[in-house]
């Protein structure tokens, strides 16, 4: 175990990019905070003042506006994560047999085994759990910004912070955290397993055999079998479907802003269906591929003779 | 003494290539044995089978264990520096450090420090920022912290200047080397290593062609340096090789009888790279 730890700092001390991009993303989202509420002029929404809003309104669409203004800010924490996660992923055998540093690792007592959990570790839960971290943090200071440019509108602050409103953005937070770790295990895997084996390139060798599939089958079958299985993988749709309630796209993300009312989008109060994500059978084949890939990881970093 | 390596018909194919074909050899403890060949010889190969890196026909056991199926019980035992600067170049030395003395219970970052102290590696500093020179000093600093019963060195000091070179080899001996462990080193520089052999190794074309300790050498081998009037005489010792240098020719005799030698000319040790190019560079041409 306190091998373990070690490997997983030797990861931070390399990957730095762990830590950079949701440190940029923060950079981004309260520094654009910032500016909107203290870089001159009223806020506006279509040209009509913040107070008129209010008085439209009753206080449950406001703790709404509160969730969602939650909701958006995380959304580009998590957009970078599946970008860092696949650079991650795919450099992460693959780069040590390229600067022939693997010769030093191997001549270390650590297992193969340790080596590979650890950069799945890193891959598969650090970053998320970082960016969510981040995405938090943000978050707090976002609404600590908005509470000081807001504090003359009388009765507003107070929905920034509203326990039921923190509390259930925490709740969905981290069941989306947990759900979202088990529904990309199996391509982290897969990103894995190809870093260990391709002999250059894998960032080829790991987005061509897919395509190369889907092709194949489409000429052979005119089916788009394969297509549709990775690309629900990939995409949020197929997530999002299993995590939260329903295969129901209505709304999405956009809210409507009129003069007289704000209509919240469908996508904020879907309900969280653990036990249907939990009892899904996608979430656990992939579950079960993502072992099958990382055992083959560190099998291929074990006996393949990597040191010519 | 204890015997670390025991090899038997050790051999190896890399497709159409025979990498090890039988090698048979022994290192035993408080050793320091040089592994000589030509490139292609299979010297790397011999090396990664000692390693556990490769998986190879024949037997071998290294410290009572094979190292193929239980490297990783191995890997606290042996150390190797594989080649020069495979050191990560991203990774602090401080970092390299604690990692190491992590992972590894036999490493004492303390004696570390020390070896780095007299040297001009600062602890802040990254690998790519070294010179090629001090990323050498820095991974002997580190293998030379582990207490290790067998050291494996593979072209240590490849690429790297003389000074670096000459300092390489006087801290192994003098800062590591005792009468429990071995080093198992190969090396194209035989000159700079001639002086800290125990023990020689030929391999070639998968081979082993000659394995004695180095104080036996002179007893078995001579060389003769005799004028061209001599050169008829000093054939039929049948030497095994020969060569002509500045009008003079050169005879290197494997067992010959060196008294008898002596009347047609001047009878020396033959270097190690004498014998290697006697054992070896004949066989090639």
């Amino acid at each position: 175990m306190k091998k373990f730890i070690w490997l997983l700092r030797r990861e931070l001390w390399e990957a730095r990019v762990v830590w950079i991009a949701p440190a940029i993303c923060a950079l981004i989202v309260v520094g654009g905070a910032l500016i909107v509420a203290f870089g001159g002029g009223n806020l506006r929404i279509d040209g009509a003042d913040l107070a008129q809003y209010q008085s439209g309104m009753d206080p449950q669409q406001l703790d709404g506006l509160a969730s969602l203004a939650l909701a958006a800010m995380a959304l580009p924490f998590f957009v970078t994560v599946l970008f860092t996660q696949f650079f991650y992923a795919t450099d992460a055998l693959c780069s040590e047999r390229r600067d022939r540093s693997i010769l030093f690792w191997k001549s270390l007592p650590v297992s193969d085994a340790a080596t590979v959990l650890s950069k799945l570790a890193i891959a598969a839960i650090a970053l998320p759990v970082v960016a969510a971290l981040a995405a938090l943090a943000s978050e707090l200071a976002v609404f600590i910004i908005a509470s000081a440019r807001l504090s003359a509108v009388p009765g507003l602050v107070a929905h920034l912070w509203q326990p039921v409103v923190w509390g259930t953005w925490l709740v969905v937070l981290a069941y989306l955290l947990v759900a979202s770790i088990l529904w990309y295990l199996p391509l982290i895997a897969w990103l894995l397993l190809v870093s260990a084996w391709a002999p250059r390139s894998p960032f080829m060798y790991s987005v061509l055999p897919p395509l190369a599939l889907a092709l194949g089958e489409y000429i052979v079958f005119r089916s788009h079998w394969v297509m549709s299985v990775v690309g629900e993988r990939i995409g949020n749709t197929g997530f999002l479907a299993r995590a939260m309630g329903g295969y129901d796209h209505r709304g999405g993300f956009g809210v409507v802003v009129d003069n007289q009312n704000v209509t919240l989008p469908h996508a904020v109060s879907l309900p969280l269906q653990p036990l249907q994500f939990l009892g899904s059978p996608a979430v656990w084949l992939g579950v079960l591929f993502a072992a099958a890939a990382v055992a083959g990881a560190i099998w291929m970093r074990r006996y393949r003779d990597s040191t010519t | 003494m204890a015997t670390l390596i025991e090899a038997q018909g050790l051999s190896k194919r890399y497709g159409s290539t025979q990498a090890l074909d039988g090698a048979s050899f022994k290192v035993e403890s408080g050793r320091i044995v040089g592994l000589i060949g030509p490139n292609g010889a299979g010297k790397t190969t011999a090396l990664k089978a000692v390693l556990g890196l490769a998986r190879c026909e024949g037997s071998l056991r290294v410290l009572g264990l094979d190292p193929y199926a239980e490297r990783d019980q191995l890997a606290e035992r042996v150390s190797f520096i594989a080649d020069v600067a495979v050191l990560p170049r991203w990774l602090k030395v401080r970092n390299a450090i604690d990692f190491v003395a992590g992972v590894h219970p036999r490493f004492r970052p303390e004696r570390c420090r020390q070896f780095l102290d007299v040297t001009n590696i600062r602890l802040d500093s990254r690998v790519r920022d070294l010179s090629k020179g001090m990323v050498t000093q820095l991974h002997l600093a580190l293998v030379m912290a582990i207490d290790a019963q067998l050291l494996v060195l593979d072209e240590p000091t490849l690429g790297l200047d003389i000074l670096s070179r000459k300092q390489f080899y006087d801290s192994l001996l003098s800062d590591y080397m005792d009468s429990d462990r071995s080093i198992l080193v190969t090396t194209h520089q035989v000159e700079e290593i001639e002086n800290i052999l125990t023990d020689l190794i030929f391999i070639d074309r998968g081979r082993v062609v000659l394995d004695l300790p180095m104080d036996q050498i002179p007893a078995r081998y001579a060389q003769l340096l005799a004028a061209p009037a001599q050169a008829e005489a000093a054939r039929a010792f049948k030497p095994l090789s020969e060569r002509q240098v500045l009008g003079r020719h050169v005879f290197l005799y494997e067992g010959a009888d060196q008294e008898a030698l002596a009347t047609l000319g001047e009878v020396r040790q033959p270097s190690i790279a004498d014998l290697f190019v006697a054992k070896i560079g004949g066989s090639t041409s």
